[in-house]
């Protein structure tokens, strides 16, 4: 028997995302060496831009909401082994539709206008999940394909909103009006952009996780994931069922575009609000191996790079856009550590791990 | 016939090379069973390279190397970690994409502080006579030099799938990899030169974006053509006539909205376009007997009567540019949904090739 990194399954995917995030932290390390930079520095500047004081460590808190939503929107899609790319575009839609809400609606008591502006983002990001939904449901068409097409036109419906019906004509500007008082999230600590959504955000992804783990909908996403064939024979509906996931998934990135709008620093709709939140989610939910629980590391990774990143220009001279090369890495290490845990099994059951036997899954 | 015109005839061409020459290096990955989402990316590189090494060496020959071999390392990377180290291709895709972004962003910053000068690109070349055609001849014959590699490629690749025997144990892999191993092919390896070849087409693409028709790279500035050509896969059935139709059609549509970009008001004649199409779609659906084609029925009469009232009416409306630039993508989604994927789709497309 050689070598056993690990005796216990549980942890190997665990040690497994973690070899893949130093690989690819590595190489990250090795570029910035290459173009004449002091690692010290860089990392030193990093964790200053994301902790050093109270308002960036509120704003690196702040982050793990879209994040988080987003990774647990994926997870629910891939539970039935739908691709849902589409996250940005959800995200978009449900800010649109919250902000629209907080503020064209009035409400006589004020509540209830925060929790209207909510649901409607928790609407717009199904709805808009549910077009790529439809289209896969009814025709076949990839949801692969048509969520990466939605979200290029939901960007380019955002840039025209907010430069036509929504534009807040007096500023002049490219954005809406601010979203009334009432609709938004009160602060938790005064100046900071850490809001009492926080709270709510938390348990609805506990929430989301103990349906996913204890009930019967969550029995039935896992069946019609492991084989739709059989569940077919067994009343399980693949198609409804991958609907319904697609719906949440995107019920889950509207609420994080809601809160983008309802809780953010800023509470204007404007270009680029979603800020790419679509694809830190995926990055996220790969590294946490599709584990909700553990989607907490790995988002307040992501969320440090994503606040300490954003200092690194003025802090250590070196371009913010260097984040996105890490992520692009770590998904890249990810997707290949899927072997290295696979390895480790073989070693230490001595028994085939069950590959992909020879049906094609029809990716496309 | 204000806005189809010769001009815009040439400009349809003009845009669809860069998804023609993407969409042949897909076609060539994706019949061997490799789903390459990154094209995006690998477009990108080849794009940012391509402009790097024009720039810097003077030469836009040495541009176009080098950003075919941008493109082609792309397509390792691809390779390596999507069939080496069996990882999700969908997932490598993306994280490519985000990996060319960041880096083509980063390296544009730091090689080119105060942003791209335009510099010269490929001059177009007028072939004698044929050139002097009326309507198609200035949009078909007075293409730069990559504008007749592409043509000339589309064709090479179609030849070289049907007729040799790489074309045939790239379609064996892509078709049932077991089968083909069985047969003495190795499909691991297929898979390898298929992706790595895909990944140069989709750097030449690129580079056709920057040096071959601009001069400058600006960010992300393939916005989107990548998917779009992954889309034109789709819709032209994995035939190489399929998908040489499907770019010109998104050649033209993007033509179309440049156009439409300059104009006050939308023409009656492009009201009068969609009418024609929603009737050739109907008259399609109403040949079909499968009853998803029959509930097509209804909401592409109604727009078929409603170009028409728009024809006699004319509105004087404005599309905004935004939603032009989006048309686009609906028409790749209204063409992902009309396709019928199943007749033609490599049936290991995306799937693991099982090993031993």
């Amino acid at each position: 028997m050689s070598w056993q990194p690990t005796r216990s399954a549980a942890f190997r995917p665990v040690l497994a995302s973690g070899v893949a995030l130093c690989l690819a932290l590595l190489i990250s390390a090795i570029i910035l060496v290459f173009n004449d930079h002091d690692l010290g520095t860089v990392v030193n500047a990093v964790f200053q831009g994301a902790y050093g004081g109270t308002r960036p460590a509120a704003s690196t808190l702040s982050k793990l909401i879209p994040i988080m939503l987003c990774a647990t929107g994926w997870i629910v899609a891939f539970r039935v082994r739908r691709i849902n790319i589409g996250l940005e575009g959800q995200i978009i839609a449900g800010g649109l539709a919250a902000g629209w809400v907080g503020i064209n609606v009035e409400m006589p008591w004020g509540p209830a206008h925060l929790l209207v502006a909510v649901a409607a983002g928790l609407v717009g990001g199904a709805l808009y999940a549910g077009i790529a939904a439809w289209m896969w449901a009814r025709a076949g068409a990839s949801e692969i394909l048509t969520t990466l097409m939605l979200n290029l036109i939901a960007i380019q419906v955002l840039a025209w909103v907010i430069r036509g019906p929504m534009q807040d004509k007096g500023s002049g500007f490219a954005r809406s009006e601010s979203v009334r008082d009432a609709a938004q999230w009160p602060e938790m600590f005064a100046g900071t952009a850490l809001h009492w959504d926080v709270v709510g955000v938390v348990a609805l992804i506990g929430l989301t996780w103990l349906v996913l783990a204890r009930t019967t909908l969550g029995f039935r996403f896992d069946m019609v994931g492991a084989n739709p064939e059989m569940s077919r024979h067994m009343d399980v509906s693949p198609t409804r069922f991958g609907v319904l996931a697609l719906l949440i998934s995107g019920a889950l990135a509207g609420l994080a575009g809601s809160s983008r709008i309802l809780a953010g620093e800023v509470t204007t709709v404007s270009d680029n609000f979603s800020a790419n939140y679509g694809y830190d989610g995926i990055v996220v939910a790969l590294l946490a191996r599709n584990s909700i629980p553990g989607l907490l590391p790995a988002a307040l990774l992501i969320a440090t790079l994503r606040q300490g990143g954003g200092a690194l220009q003025s802090r250590a001279g070196v371009s913010s856009e260097i984040v996105l090369v890490v992520q692009g890495l770590i998904i890249l290490a990810v997707a290949a550590s899927v072997l290295l845990e696979h390895r480790w099994g073989r070693q230490r059951s001595a028994v085939p791990v069950p590959e992909a036997v020879g049906q094609p899954a029809g990716g496309l | 016939m204000e806005p189809f015109d010769a001009l815009w005839l040439a400009a349809s061409v003009r845009l669809a090379i860069p998804l023609l020459l993407a969409a042949t290096g897909e076609l060539i990955s994706e019949r061997a069973g490799v789903l390459n989402l990154g094209l995006e990316g690998m477009m990108l590189s080849g794009a940012f390279v391509g402009y790097w090494a024009a720039e810097g060496s003077g030469s836009i020959t040495a541009g176009i190397m080098a950003a075919i071999l941008a493109g082609g390392f792309g397509g390792l990377l691809m390779a390596a970690v999507a069939i080496g180290l069996r990882g999700d291709q969908v997932v490598v895709g993306i994280g490519l994409n985000i990996l060319a972004l960041g880096a083509t962003n980063y390296a544009l910053e730091r090689a080119f502080p105060e942003g791209s000068l335009p510099i010269d690109r490929l001059d177009p070349i007028a072939i004698p006579v044929l050139s002097e055609i009326p309507w198609i001849g200035g949009a078909l014959f007075e293409q730069n030099l990559l504008g007749y590699v592409a043509f000339l490629l589309i064709g090479a690749v179609a030849l070289m799938l049907r007729r040799t025997g790489l074309g045939l144990e790239i379609r064996a892999t892509g078709q049932n990899p077991s089968a083909a191993s069985a047969a003495g092919v190795n499909p691991l390896r297929t898979q390898w030169v298929s992706t790595s070849i895909a990944g140069a087409f989709a750097g030449l693409a690129g580079a056709y974006l920057s040096v071959g028709s601009v001069g400058v790279f600006r960010e992300a500035m393939t916005s989107g053509r990548g998917f779009i050509a992954v889309a034109i896969l789709v819709f032209g059935r994995w035939r190489p006539a399929g998908v040489l139709v499907g770019a010109l059609l998104f050649g033209a549509a993007d033509a179309l909205q440049l156009r439409l970009q300059a104009e006050s008001a939308v023409p009656a004649s492009v009201w009068m376009l969609i009418g024609i199409i929603a009737a050739l779609l109907f008259w399609r659906s109403l040949r079909r007997t499968e009853v998803v084609a029959l509930r097509t029925l209804g909401p592409l009469a109604a727009v078929f009567v409603a170009s028409l009232v728009l024809v006699v009416v004319r509105p004087d409306v404005s599309i905004p540019s935004q939603i032009l630039l989006a048309a686009q993508y609906v028409v790749a989604l209204v063409a992902l949904l009309a396709s019928r994927r199943e007749t033609n789709m490599p049936r290991f497309l995306a799937t693991p090739v099982p090993r031993n």
